[in-house]
């Protein structure tokens, strides 16, 4: 393969979910479709200057603030915590909440050196107090990194009063019971609902 | 061709890889340290469930690959420890050694003593282990567990008990006589250092340490292990 083919096919498979043959397949695409390998070069090499953090709720925006915070229409007494922007779409596509959001870019992890410190908590805390906020949700990975950060934030945030809650953790949809593990059927138990 | 092994182990990290896969680090008694691959675990139908997870203990079977990671087929859960759960400061103190022990202990080196350890640390934290103590306690176990035992029982030259000073190159104490530099160690700081690598956890559990002791010790401990990794 010449040079910039194989440059490319070797970019193009460095991208989540492609493997070599793909990459092959795209870059060839690419080179017989020239109008839509300008788009997509044009397209990626802004996006890093188009795209920025939401100043409100680090959310991806494109100014100052993101969709979600410009919509006045949101219930702005709630906010839903995510430790990275991408999870804001899967928590939109429910179309279940209504709120605004928190990104706190990242977890607390002891073997990753990411200290509590390092994730924007305290802005959190500020936001509650100048937001008048009343309930804080916490949608952080089920497992004892989300946990320990969830504890951290629950500290912080007990001075203020706010009602903390956090997502149920347990079955998936779908998915027979007798399947389940110990460990994930615990935690649906641990959070059962009165009916 | 990959061959079949088998072992339990207790989860010490774990990190994403790929789209939708993890790499696990498991301490185990039969292989120390192992780093498996997980595929497909972050998926909602994984598998591995919930069993994989910081702090958990597993019994696994993995394909045995001359390179790259072993590849992980099946993880059970033997015990989980939510009595971690209950408490932030003996959480953080669990993730906090079991990434120390991750950091500290050699790959794939079969080592009985310090998965005995990690264990009895993990186990006496979620049972109510003080975490300031716990921590301490852990990383001079994990030290003598490793074969770093620092000398602690006086001068390491003369066997003198006073005027002692904190030396990790020479490893452990030495008086001012022979040759010791810097800040005294006092008695109460050596000697609860000397309890604490002895005592099993629920033994050391219940010595009285007020904070300024325990974090003496903490940062002499910290350099101790740090000379030791840089050799």
């Amino acid at each position: 393969m010449i040079p910039p083919l194989q440059e490319l096919v070797t970019s193009l498979s460095k991208l989540p979910g492609i493997g070599r043959r793909s990459a092959e397949r795209i870059a060839f695409y690419l080179l017989a479709k020239p109008d839509e390998a300008r788009r997509l070069g044009e397209t990626t090499s802004s996006l890093q200057e188009k795209v920025k953090a939401c100043g409100r709720c680090g959310n991806f925006a494109t100014g100052e603030l993101c969709p979600v915070c410009k919509d006045n229409k949101r219930d702005s007494s709630t906010v839903c915590v995510v430790a990275r922007p991408w999870e804001i779409q899967s928590v939109e596509r429910t179309g279940e909440f209504h709120g605004l959001y928190h990104v706190l870019g990242g977890l607390v992890s002891p073997s990753a050196g990411v200290e509590p410190d390092d994730l924007a908590v305290d802005h959190l805390v500020r936001r509650v107090q100048e937001e008048h906020i009343q309930e804080v949700l916490l949608a952080l990975e089920p497992n004892m990194e989300g946990d320990l950060t969830g504890m951290h934030i629950v500290r912080k945030l007990r001075p203020t009063g706010v009602r903390v809650t956090q997502i149920a953790q347990g079955i998936p949809a779908g998915r027979d019971l007798d399947s389940a593990d110990e460990v994930t059927l615990g935690r649906a138990l641990r959070g059962r609902v009165q009916l | 061709m990959a061959t079949l092994d088998r072992d339990e182990g207790v989860v010490l990290t774990m990190r994403d890889y790929a789209e939708t896969d993890r790499i696990i680090t498991l301490l185990t008694p039969g292989h120390g340290k192992l780093s498996l691959l997980a595929k497909a675990a972050r998926r909602a139908t994984s598998r591995f469930g919930g069993a994989l997870d910081l702090a958990n203990r597993l019994q696994v079977v993995y394909y045995v690959r001359r390179k790259g990671l072993h590849l992980l087929r099946e993880a059970s859960l033997v015990e989980s420890s939510p009595g971690l759960r209950e408490d932030l400061d003996r959480l953080d103190a669990a993730l906090w050694g079991l990434a120390l022990a991750d950091r500290v202990l050699p790959a794939e080196s079969p080592d009985w003593a310090s998965y005995a350890r990690v264990r009895s640390y993990v186990s006496s934290l979620a049972g109510g282990l003080d975490p300031s103590l716990g921590r301490v306690a852990f990383s001079l176990q994990l030290l003598v567990a490793a074969g770093h035992r620092p000398r602690l029982e006086g001068c390491l030259a003369c066997g003198k008990g006073e005027e002692l000073t904190w030396h990790p190159e020479r490893g452990g104490l030495l008086c001012r006589q022979c040759g010791g530099g810097g800040a005294d160690v006092p008695p109460k700081v050596w000697k609860s250092m000397s309890a604490l690598t002895r005592f099993p956890l629920t033994r050391a559990g219940r010595l009285r340490l007020d904070a300024s002791t325990l974090s003496h010790i903490m940062g002499l401990v910290e350099g101790f292990w740090g000379h030791q990794l840089q050799r």
